[in-house]
């Protein structure tokens, strides 16, 4: 959950800083930070899924590792339908 | 970045999320399309639930097997929500959002008074049950988890009015998960405070690949929302709930009023 906290502050970090350079007017440079710290905060979610599966698969609790892998396929469907414009 | 903060308070102090309140906020206070408003909200409930997740008091109470069980409805409702608000106009869903508001603004009416179920800590809370340590009663306290099939209703409900508002799904899945499923509720607005992120994650890609997502405005809302949450946190620790869920249910009831008037007026 370090990561996940580490994340959150890296994300916020970018996020003034894209905000900052974008209300100073510089578009060529708060685009990508803006865009970066965006992308970030929306891998968190799926970290965190990621290390629930870890978890469980540790408890060997594989019913749940079933429902978390579960959870992660329709994470994938998502990332398809956000690229694939249908 | 100030509609965020007062958002994000207003949303941690009633742990209902800020996006009831930043929807609005920016679609009628400054003017920004409906759908970006609702893209914008996803990003602060991302945010606003990684926070959540990672801090060490709610992974105490967190039931992270029921949680990741009911992730998969959730998550299956976000993903259609933010589908079919592709199709939809500005119309019908200004009043699928007057009525959600609506339905919201019952709800936290209805459970003014509402208090937490402790229960015998001797029980064995089963596969999905869980037990935790209550400050208030100062013992371990234990739970099952009962309607089983009602809680995963009510998160595939709450995914898909995540994904069509942008609005965290948890104002109906916590008093569900509450009221009829046995889970007490510090331990209902943890699990689903840590869930609501994964749903949002269902729905922000496309919404953000449709360019529905305005970076310096989310960036802004989201900066404004982490700050808000924490005020809002720490005065939630301090005040009472119950005249604070009376103005903001009448607060709900307005903005669903605007909305209704808006969409039949125009």
């Amino acid at each position: 959950m370090t990561a996940i906290k580490g994340g959150v502050v890296l994300s916020g970090i970018l996020l003034a800083a894209g905000l900052a350079l974008h209300v100073a007017g510089n578009a060529t440079l708060s685009a990508p930070l803006l865009a970066a710290g965006l992308i970030l905060l929306m891998t968190l979610p799926a970290t965190r899924v990621v290390i629930a599966i870890v978890e469980r698969m540790r408890e060997r609790d594989w019913p749940f590792v079933l429902v978390t892998a579960l959870v992660l396929v329709e994470l994938a469907i998502t990332l398809v339908l956000a690229t694939r414009r249908i | 970045m100030g509609a965020g903060a007062v958002a994000g308070s207003l949303g941690a102090m009633l742990g209902i999320g800020g996006g009831v309140f930043l929807i609005p906020l920016l679609n009628v206070g400054l003017g920004v399309p409906l759908k970006t408003a609702s893209g914008i909200s996803l990003m602060t409930v991302i945010a606003t639930s990684n926070v959540v997740a990672a801090s060490a008091a709610s992974r105490r109470v967190v039931n992270a097997r029921l949680g990741m069980l009911l992730q998969v409805a959730a998550l299956a409702g976000g993903i259609a929500g933010a589908m079919i608000v592709q199709r939809l106009d500005v119309r019908t869903l200004s009043v699928i959002f007057a009525t959600v508001m609506a339905v919201i603004a019952v709800v936290m009416l209805s459970r003014l008074d509402r208090r937490n179920v402790i229960l015998d800590s001797t029980i064995d809370p089963g596969v999905l049950g869980g037990r935790f340590y209550e400050d208030e009663s100062g013992r371990e306290v234990a739970y099952r988890v009962r309607r089983l099939p009602v809680g995963i209703s009510v998160s595939l409900a709450g995914g898909i009015v995540s994904g069509l508002l942008g609005i965290g799904g948890g104002v109906l899945q916590v008093p569900a998960l509450n009221a009829w499923c046995g889970v007490p509720m510090r331990a209902a607005a943890a699990t689903s405070a840590a869930m609501i992120g994964v749903t949002a994650l269902g729905s922000a890609p496309i919404y953000y690949s449709r360019g529905h997502i305005t970076a310096h405005l989310a960036a802004a809302a989201v900066l404004g929302v982490l700050g808000g949450s924490q005020l809002g946190m720490w005065y939630a620790a301090r005040a009472k709930a119950r005249g604070l869920k009376l103005l903001m249910a009448i607060v709900l009831g307005i903005v669903s009023l605007v909305y209704f008037y808006r969409s039949f007026a125009a």
